[in-house]
């Protein structure tokens, strides 16, 4: 199960006006979720893969 | 002689002592005035030899209400106009400078007695306490409904008292945010939603004064609907999370400010505005720490 932090982080990306929602609301707020919405919203803030954090784009 | 409706005035005083009557000496001018006893009518049996009634009823306890619309002014200073702070005084709202925030110490909240002459009579209520919503459209001045309960006194005839005219501009709304942003509103009503009951003792009038017995303010206000992403109305609705309200007025000297530290919506419905999508939005306004649910601030314009 993803845990709370990424769910949250999750959830205010996606939704407006959840900036000062406790934790047990952002997870009542997800679990009326469908699995599709979930997973849309869990691509939405992964780290694309491969990135490499530190390197120089100008090449 | 026919006495004119045009012809009324309205006076209000902060009692020493709740349920006694003083003299009414803030002028008030108000709209929609309304002042009626609400007692109950008595009937007596008679002897029961005949159909019908032998005798006469009599009046039962001295209850009375009143009802009317203000705007919302200051004092022409950074206050609140005198008037409406013994009414807020008298709606279980307490003084702080010129902060009032609600009291849910009855000895501190206060009663007024309200004297109305119409033209040539004088009713009066005396120990009022009442609760009040403001409410308007934008653009418009802020109008503040308010409703009293007390004891009623006899109708004595008086002649319309001297009165100095309030030349004060009335406050409209200047800005409104739902959790720091504006939300597009059209109009908006908040109410006290304070619950007046009657205190009773041994006394010929049966009722001694009104009290606030307990409040259950709420916000009523019509916002634009958003992209899920940049305000989850629904959302906010089924998870309950609160958002702060602020709503600003000015007379263009001095403001007004009202916060509502937490708010949470009771009821949205989807609705029209001129071919634009808005809400019939519904919040309970709720403490945050004690009694601040509302806070109403006076103070210079920027």
């Amino acid at each position: 199960m993803e845990n709370t932090k990424i769910i949250k982080a999750a959830i205010l990306k996606n939704r407006g006006g959840f900036d000062n929602a406790s934790d047990d609301q952002i997870m009542t707020i997800w679990s009326m979720l469908d699995s599709d919405t979930k997973a849309a919203y869990l691509d939405s803030v992964k780290e694309p893969k491969g990135k490499k954090t530190n390197a120089n784009s100008d090449g | 002689m026919s006495q004119l409706t045009r012809k009324r005035i309205i006076q209000i005083a902060v009692e020493t002592n709740k349920g006694t009557k003083v003299a009414g000496t803030l002028l008030l001018q108000v709209e929609d005035l309304d002042i009626n006893p609400t007692g109950s009518y008595e009937k007596r049996p008679g002897s029961g030899k005949y159909l019908g009634n032998d005798l006469p009823g009599t009046a039962g306890e001295q209850s009375g209400e009143v009802s009317f619309t203000t705007e919302l002014l200051s004092a022409g200073s950074a206050a609140l106009n005198t008037g409406l702070v013994a009414l807020f005084q008298a709606a279980a709202f307490k003084q702080t400078l010129e902060v009032y925030t609600p009291t849910s110490d009855s000895s501190v909240a206060e009663t007024v007695s309200i004297d109305v002459f119409e033209d040539g009579n004088k009713k009066s209520l005396a120990g009022c306490a009442g609760t009040w919503t403001i409410e308007g459209d934008v653009g418009k001045p802020a109008k503040i409904k308010w409703e009293f309960k007390g004891v009623w006194q006899p109708t004595v005839a008086a002649a319309l008292p001297t009165v100095t005219l309030i030349s004060t501009l009335p406050m409209k709304m200047t800005a409104f945010t739902l959790d720091g942003d504006p939300v597009g509103i059209s109009k908006y009503a908040l109410a006290a939603g304070a619950e007046v009951a009657y205190k009773k003792d041994g006394v010929a009038t049966g009722v001694v004064n009104g009290i606030v017995v307990q409040s259950d303010p709420e916000l009523s206000i019509d916002p634009e609907d958003q992209l899920v992403s940049a305000y989850d109305f629904d959302g906010i609705r089924l998870a309950g999370t609160e958002a702060a309200v602020v709503m600003t007025f000015s007379d263009g000297t001095y403001t007004a400010t009202i916060t509502l530290a937490k708010v949470n919506t009771k009821d949205l419905k989807g609705a029209d505005r001129d071919g634009v999508k808005t809400y019939d939005w519904t919040g309970q306004v709720n403490n945050s720490a004690g009694d601040d649910a509302i806070s109403i601030e006076m103070g210079a314009a920027a």
